[in-house]
C-alpha cells in the first residue's frame, strides 16, 4: 500500500518549523509580558534564540534547501535544539511552550519514520 | 537530668494559677469581634498565628487575588542619581478596621481592608537615603489606641512610623494628620539620645514595639564599619508624648571606649500578664573580631526578659558567647504555654537563632526547658582574639542546620571547574563555631542564616511550632590592616560592602564575608538550600521537615529538593494552613500545617520578605502580602501589597 502523500512529502518537518514558529511566539510573549516569573530574564531569551533556530533549520530541511553531509549536522542540531529547549522550557516552568517543543519532538519522529521518496518518477 | 525536672516547681505553680494565656492590648480586636493584626508579628506574644478559619486546606486551592495595589515607592538603584535600591519587608497592620502599611519611602497608606482603596496617605518627606544601611529600609508601622478613646479627640488611635535617620513620626489613625502633641509636633527625634559615641542616626526601621501607653524603640546600625559605635540602648517611651520614660543599655558602660552596638534592631515580645518585655539583643561591634572587647558583655546576642515598667533585666540567656560570627540575636521570641505529660503547664518561650538553633526557655526565669549542653568550641588562631571556649548548644528541639557541613556539590564543583573542591581544601573548618581566620574561615551555619528576623509561628492550641531556616555557607576572612586597605584602596564604603568588604576601622583588622559560591553563581554546598520545619514543642520533637521554595536562575527554577534560602516567616490558621512568601522566587504560597506539603502558591512581582497579615472583615478572610524584595535573596523589588481571598460563593 502507498503511504499516504503528506508523509511522503517533509510535511512533518514543515511541522516542525511551524511549530517551532509558534514556540518562538510563545516565547517572545513569556519575555516581554509580566507577571509569568520569566519575563525579562536570559532564559525566556535563549529559548527566543532557539525556537528561532529551530524554525529556520527545519524550513531549511523541509525545503530541501540543503543536502549531503550538511543535511545531516541540521538534522542533528534540530534534535539537539528540540531536547534543550524542552529542557529549558521545564525549568522555566514554560508549560505551553514545553507543549508545543513536545509535539515539535513527535512531528520529528514522524519525519524520521516516514517512508523515503521513490526515486524513480511514475511513469504512468 | 530530665527536662522536666529542671522546671522550677514554683514557676509550674504560678502558671497553673494564672488565667490563660492573653493577648489584652487596646486594638487588638476588630470592631466585630473578630482577631486584629496589630503587630509586626501579628500579635505581642509573635505567634503569628490568625484565629480566622474561612480558608481551609480543602478550599485553599481556589484563593485568588482580591485587591492589589502598587504604592509606588519602589527603587531598584538603578539610576545613579536616584535612590538607592528598596528594601521593603513590611508586614501590614489590621487594625482600627482598616490595613495600614508603610513604605520604603517613608510614606504611610491607611486602606479599606477589603478593597485597597486608600482612606489616607501621610508623607514624612523625609530624604531617601538610608545613613546606616545603604539600601531603603522599612519594616513596617506599630499602632497605639487608648484604653478609652474620647469621643471627638484626635489621636485617640495612633500610627507609629520610624525613619533611617532616627525620626518618629505618629499619625492619627482615623484623620492621617500628625499628631502634635507627640514628640515636636508629630516628630520625635530619637537621635537626640544618640550621646555615647555617636557615629551615624539611629536608624529605626523595625516598628516599635507597642505595649499599653509605651513604645519600646530599638534601632540598626553599622556593627560592621567600625570597632567602637554607639551602644544598644533601648529606649520606652509615652505613647502620647514621645517623652522618654526609661531606657536600658546592653553593654557595660565601661565597655562603651572598646565596642558598642548590642542593640535591637529586630521585633520583641510582650508577656501581658506578666509585664515582661523580651528582647533580642544582637552582637557587639566590630563583628568578626572581638580581641578588643574580651571583657564580659553578658547581654550581648542574648534574649533578655525586662520589667516593662521600668527597664529593670529580670533574667538573660546568652545564646552566643563572645559573638564573633555577628551571629545577632534576631526575631522576637515567640511565647507560649508548654503542656507538660503531666498536664501541667509551664510559661515558655522559644528563641530562634541564626545559627539554626531554637533555645526553649521558660519565660519567667530564664531558665532552659531541654536540655542545653555547653559544649567546647575551635579556638581562635588569630592573633588577639579569644574566642569562647565553650557555647550554648540546645539538643531538644533538633537544629534547623545541620551541625556539620553537609559536602561540596560535586555538581557545582564540576561546573566550577573545580573551584568549590580547591576553595575548601584551603579554609580552616572545624565545625560550628570555627572562628574567623586569617587563612578564610568555612562558616557553616553563618551570619546569613539559619533562621533570619521573621522568627517562626505557633499554633497555640496544639504547639505547633513552625519555621523557615537556611543552609548558608559563607566564607569569613580576616585581613590585617594594611593588607585590607590595599585592596580597598579608592573604594567608598557602598563599594566596600557590594564587594563583601567591612572595614571595622579601629580594630587591627579587616573583614572579607563571600558566600561560598563558584564562578557561576552555584552554591559550593550540598543543598537543601533552605528549608520548613514543625515541631512539637511540648515534647521537642520535630514533626515533620521539608525543602521549601525554589531557587531561580536566569529564570531558569532549580530542582524542588533544593529549596531556597529565605528571609520571611510563616503565619499558622487555625483552620491548619501556613502561609508564607520569604522564597527566592517570587512566589507566595498555602502548606498544610500536618504534612509540609504545598496545598497552592501564587506568583508575585518579587519575593514577599515580610509575614502576611491575615484578618476577617465584613465575615470573608484576608491574606496580605507586601512584595518588596530583599537583595539578600534576589536583586528583584517591588511595591506590590497584593490581597487574596476566597471566590464569592
Amino acid at each position: 500500500m502507498a503511504a499516504p502523500s503528506f508523509l511522503r512529502s517533509d510535511t512533518a518537518m514543515w511541522g516542525v518549523s511551524l511549530l517551532a514558529l509558534l514556540a518562538l511566539i510563545d516565547s517572545i510573549f513569556n519575555y516581554i509580558s509580566t507577571g509569568n516569573g520569566i519575563h525579562g530574564t536570559e532564559g525566556a531569551l535563549l529559548v527566543i534564540v532557539s525556537t528561532l533556530l529551530l524554525a529556520i533549520a527545519a524550513g531549511v530541511v523541509a525545503a530541501g534547501w540543503v543536502r549531503g553531509w550538511v543535511r545531516i549536522i541540521v538534522e542533528i542540531l534540530i534534535v539537539l535544539d528540540i531536547l534543550g529547549t524542552a529542557a529549558a522550557a521545564d525549568l522555566l516552568e514554560a508549560w505551553i511552550l514545553l507543549a508545543l517543543i513536545a509535539l515539535a519532538a513527535v512531528a520529528w519522529i514522524v519525519h524520521l519514520v516516514r517512508p523515503a521518496p521513490s526515486p524513480v518518477s511514475n511513469l504512468g | 537530668m530530665h527536662w522536666r525536672l529542671l522546671v522550677l516547681p514554683a514557676v509550674t505553680a504560678a502558671a497553673l494559677c494564672s488565667p490563660s494565656f492573653a493577648d489584652d492590648q487596646p486594638g487588638s480586636v476588630a470592631s466585630d469581634g473578630s482577631q486584629a493584626w496589630y503587630t509586626f508579628t501579628g500579635q505581642l506574644n509573635a505567634q503569628k498565628y490568625a484565629t480566622a478559619d474561612q480558608i481551609t486546606p480543602d478550599n485553599v486551592g481556589k484563593l485568588g487575588v482580591a485587591w492589589q495595589v502598587h504604592t509606588g515607592d519602589v527603587s531598584d538603584g538603578k539610576n545613579p542619581n536616584g535612590p538607592r535600591a528598596s528594601d521593603w519587608g513590611a508586614t501590614p497592620l489590621f487594625v482600627n478596621d482598616t490595613l495600614y502599611v508603610s513604605t520604603v519611602f517613608d510614606r504611610i497608606f491607611a486602606l479599606e481592608p477589603d478593597t485597597g482603596k486608600v482612606k489616607w496617605s501621610f508623607d514624612t518627606k523625609v530624604p531617601l537615603v538610608d545613613p546606616t544601611q545603604g539600601e531603603l529600609k522599612n519594616r513596617g508601622l506599630s499602632y497605639w489606641q487608648a484604653a478609652s478613646p474620647a469621643a471627638g479627640q484626635p489621636c485617640q488611635k495612633i500610627v507609629y512610623l520610624g525613619t533611617p535617620d532616627g525620626k518618629l513620626f505618629a499619625v492619627d489613625a482615623d484623620s492621617g494628620k500628625a499628631c502634635t502633641g507627640f514628640g515636636q509636633n508629630g516628630v520625635l527625634d530619637v537621635n537626640q539620645w544618640n550621646t555615647v559615641n555617636n557615629k551615624w542616626p539611629l536608624s529605626i526601621l523595625q516598628p516599635p514595639t507597642v505595649y499599653k501607653n509605651q513604645l519600646f524603640v530599638g534601632w540598626a546600625g553599622q556593627d560592621w564599619t567600625q570597632a567602637v559605635q554607639p551602644p544598644g540602648s533601648l529606649f520606652a517611651i509615652d505613647a502620647q508624648t514621645g517623652k522618654l520614660n526609661w531606657k536600658f543599655d546592653a553593654i557595660p558602660p565601661d565597655m562603651d571606649p572598646k565596642t558598642g552596638t548590642s542593640n535591637v534592631w529586630s521585633s520583641m515580645s510582650v508577656d501581658t500578664e506578666n509585664n515582661l518585655l523580651f528582647i533580642p539583643i544582637s552582637s557587639p561591634s566590630p563583628d568578626y573580631y572581638g580581641g578588643d572587647r574580651t571583657a564580659p558583655m553578658p547581654l550581648s546576642t542574648s534574649v533578655t526578659a525586662l520589667n516593662a515598667d521600668n527597664g529593670q533585666v529580670v533574667w538573660s540567656y546568652q545564646i552566643v558567647h563572645h559573638d564573633i560570627w555577628d551571629f545577632d540575636t534576631d526575631s522576637a521570641p515567640v511565647l507560649f504555654d508548654l503542656k507538660q505529660t503531666d498536664g501541667s503547664m509551664v510559661p515558655a518561650l522559644v528563641q530562634s537563632s541564626k545559627m539554626g538553633f531554637l533555645f526553649v526557655l521558660n519565660r519567667l526565669t530564664g531558665k532552659p526547658i531541654f536540655p542545653i549542653d555547653e559544649k567546647s568550641v575551635p579556638a581562635s588562631d588569630v592573633q588577639g582574639e579569644k574566642a569562647s571556649p565553650t557555647q550554648p548548644w540546645p539538643t531538644t528541639p533538633p537544629a534547623t542546620v545541620p551541625d556539620q557541613f553537609p559536602g561540596v556539590s560535586w555538581l557545582a564543583d564540576a561546573l566550577g571547574g573545580g573551584y568549590c573542591s580547591r576553595t575548601m581544601a584551603g579554609l580552616r573548618y572545624e565545625g560550628r563555631y570555627t572562628p574567623p581566620s586569617l587563612k578564610g574561615t568555612l562558616a557553616f551555619p553563618a551570619t546569613a542564616g539559619g533562621i533570619e528576623w521573621g522568627g517562626g509561628a505557633l499554633d497555640p492550641t496544639t504547639n505547633t511550632y513552625v519555621v523557615n531556616s537556611s543552609d548558608v555557607a559563607q566564607i569569613y576572612t580576616l585581613l590585617p590592616r594594611a593588607d585590607y586597605d590595599k585592596v580597598n584602596a579608592g573604594k567608598n564604603i557602598e563599594q566596600k560592602n557590594a564587594n563583601g568588604y567591612f572595614a571595622m576601622l579601629g580594630a587591627p583588622y579587616g573583614f572579607e564575608l563571600q558566600t561560598f559560591l563558584n564562578p557561576l553563581g552555584m552554591p559550593c554546598w550540598n543543598g537543601p538550600y533552605g528549608t520548613i520545619s514543625s515541631y512539637d514543642l511540648n515534647t521537642g520533637k520535630l514533626n515533620w521537615s521539608e525543602p521549601f521554595g525554589a531557587i531561580q536562575k536566569w529564570g531558569f527554577y532549580m530542582p524542588a529538593s533544593w529549596g531556597s534560602v529565605t528571609i520571611g516567616s510563616p503565619v499558622i490558621t487555625k483552620s491548619g494552613l501556613i502561609f508564607i512568601g520569604a522564597s527566592m522566587d517570587s512566589r507566595v504560597r498555602a502548606l498544610d500545617l500536618k504534612s509540609g506539603k504545598v496545598l497552592w502558591q501564587s506568583l508575585v512581582e518579587a519575593p514577599a520578605v515580610a509575614e502576611p497579615a491575615v484578618y476577617t472583615y465584613k465575615g470573608k478572610e484576608y491574606v496580605v502580602f507586601a512584595v518588596g524584595g530583599n537583595s539578600i535573596l534576589e536583586p528583584k523589588v517591588s511595591d506590590q501589597l497584593i490581597a487574596y481571598a476566597l471566590p464569592n460563593s
